[in-house]
């Protein structure tokens, strides 16, 4: 199957800073892939490299396309949010929906309207008399009537209470997502969204610290709590990472067979906020680059 | 490909309500004011405006005959008249709205960067060449047909007024005929004047959004400083005016090209009114659209818009 975001040595500066140091992607169709990692890592310039909103050195192709040259085409098939506060203070939300059915070939303006009703948001408010989490809804309400392949989020819950926060990807899944579909999203809160995520990405410094899919995480990640005697021989097997919980030592693995550490003391499979806290440490703790062939 | 264009365009008179309310809320006040004037007009009895032979009208005592005679104007003075509130009123809406579309212009590439709404309207599909022409034929285009609407509007309701108010008066008896050759020419005139003035000042519209898309802030600034700082700088340090003379040329050579005949509007010695043709003749249009330097403008004005789309679809917005 073509892929839907195929990238090879992605690169950007902004003047003398690096912020994209050659990133390769392959996204396959039909997969929510989270692109994590702390502020400043290069997520928002990876995301604006897709879209075409800014130059770029390597190779890439969104939906078989080059964001470069073939923008306007492409935009009739990816959807975008950026984060809550793009959408146009003085436009209404009857104008918002107008407008887009105006100029988009693939709005279903009568499902934007049904999403509508379901929410507190009038047709005659302003976006600028809306809440925040109103704001959101309504964008969602617009990108959901839309039949796009790609959906790009840039942090759309920030700032965000929790109820919103969970509706917004609630009603993400219910209503939009399909075997067809793709779905790349940032953010640096890990555990808000790692529960839909089919596949993770880490991004540190610019480059990819992880890219794996969620269901080999367990596989290949296993957490040891040895028991104190066992300690220096976990230590033995090279954990990539290491913490001090209540005065036990927790070691992350990789590749490890988690028979072999079982024996050494406790494990379980460590969360995506594990391991994230664990691959974005600072220097000093070895960084994993690891690719997996999809 | 679905035509975007005319949902491009009503986009912008939803954000720029002044675009529509400016103009509505200046001929009422143009109407409200002639219509003020014009009940201040002598009714024969009451107090008097208009003065004959220096006297006013009220004052006089001599029979409504005679009086008439002084006051009478042939046709074509009457035409004369009739198309010269015309194109007043036109030329008092056309003046108002370039102030109007000076804030638009302005107005119309930076807002969209500095509420970062640019990121909504660059998720949908529709290229920024499109954005950006739409934007610049509100301002050339869609704003003039406007004008010339508009004005067509408001010299018939001025005129019906009028005629309400004066009739039976003295001054109705002279009050122009409505002309329907004379409104014909007028607008033709009209679209004439218009049509050249865009043409003549789309350099200026294309360096106003090329500045709208480059600014990082103060557009109003960058708009007006460096016209008038620049021809400062140059008489300081190089006792010249070449840069002073481009823009003044740039700003009103307009009405030097069209040769406007002042002359054409006064009325001659012995008339109140000036003769119709002399004041179609006033206009020379033919040797607007024959100027080179007209021309050039146009193209200076393509490549500053052209400019403003690069700008635009290239520009880093973080």
């Amino acid at each position: 199957m073509t892929a839907i975001i195929e990238a090879r040595g992605l690169t950007k500066s902004y003047g003398k800073t690096p912020v994209l140091r050659g990133i390769d992607l392959n996204v396959q169709p039909g997969r929510i892939v989270g692109l994590i990692g702390p502020n400043g890592a290069g997520k928002t310039t990876a995301i604006k490299a897709i879209l075409g909103l800014t130059a770029f050195d390597g190779e890439l192709k969104v939906l078989g396309m080059d964001p470069r040259t073939e923008r306007d085409r492409l935009m009739e098939e990816v959807c975008f949010i950026a984060d809550v506060a793009v959408l146009p203070r003085w436009m209404k939300v009857s104008q918002a929906v107008e407008f887009v059915a105006g100029v988009h070939p693939r709005f279903d303006r009568k499902r934007a309207e049904e999403f509508l009703a379901k929410t507190d948001i009038k047709l005659d408010s302003r976006v600028r008399q809306l809440s925040k989490g109103m704001v959101t809804q309504l964008h969602l309400a617009l990108i959901l009537a839309i039949d796009a392949r790609l959906l790009v989020l840039d942090e759309p819950t920030l700032g965000l209470d929790l109820l919103f926060r969970r509706s917004f990807y609630d009603n993400l899944l219910n209503d939009y997502f399909d075997k067809e579909r793709t779905i790349l999203v940032t953010t640096h809160q890990v555990e808000e969204i790692e529960n839909i995520l089919t596949d993770i990405i880490f991004i540190q410094h610019g480059k990819i610290a992880l890219d794996a899919q969620m269901e080999n995480l367990g596989e290949r990640f296993t957490q040891l709590v040895p028991t104190a005697a066992n300690v220096d021989a976990a230590r033995a097997l090279k954990p990539f990472y290491e913490r001090e919980v209540f005065g036990r030592v927790a070691m992350l693995y990789d590749g490890r067979k988690e028979a072999e550490l079982a024996a050494l003391g406790e494990t379980r499979a460590p969360s995506v906020t594990d391991l994230f806290v664990a691959m974005m440490q600072p220097a000093g703790a070895p960084a994993v680059s690891s690719k997996e062939a999809a | 490909m679905k035509t975007t264009f005319p949902m491009l365009i009503r986009r912008e008179f939803w954000e720029h309500k002044s675009l529509w309310i400016a103009p509505l809320v200046w001929v009422g006040l143009i109407t409200l004011f002639f219509n003020w004037a014009m009940l201040h007009v002598p009714d024969g009895s009451g107090h008097s405006g208009i003065k004959v032979d220096g006297r006013p009208v009220a004052e006089m005592s001599i029979s409504g005959t005679e009086l008439q005679h002084k006051l009478d104007v042939p046709e074509e003075r009457k035409e004369g008249a009739f198309a010269v509130s015309y194109l007043a009123i036109f030329g008092l809406i056309s003046v108002f709205m370039t102030i109007v579309v000076f804030f638009y212009l302005i107005d119309c590439l930076y807002t969209e960067r500095k509420d970062r709404s640019i990121l909504f309207w660059k998720s949908l599909p529709v290229s920024d060449t499109s954005v950006v022409l739409s934007k610049l034929a509100v301002a050339m285009l869609v704003v003039p047909i406007g004008v010339i609407l508009l004005t067509a509007v408001t010299q018939l309701v001025n005129y019906l007024t009028a005629l309400a108010i004066l009739h039976g008066t003295i001054i109705g008896e002279i009050f122009p005929d409505w002309s329907f050759g004379a409104w014909l020419r007028s607008q033709a005139i009209a679209l004439g004047v218009m049509l050249g003035g865009v043409l003549w000042y789309v350099p200026i519209a294309g360096y106003l959004m090329l500045l709208s898309a480059w600014a990082k802030n103060k557009v109003f600034l960058w708009a007006i400083l460096p016209p008038i700082a620049l021809p400062v700088l140059e008489k300081v340090f190089l006792q010249s005016n070449h840069v002073l003379d481009f823009l003044g040329q740039r700003f009103t050579g307009y009405i030097g090209l069209m040769k406007v005949d002042p002359n054409a509007f006064e009325a001659g010695d012995h008339e109140r009114f000036p003769a119709v043709n002399d004041v179609y003749n006033a206009f020379h249009l033919s040797s607007v659209f024959t100027s080179a330097e007209m021309w050039l403008g146009v193209a200076a004005g393509a490549a500053m818009v052209f400019a403003a789309i690069r700008i635009r679809r290239f520009r880093d917005e973080s």
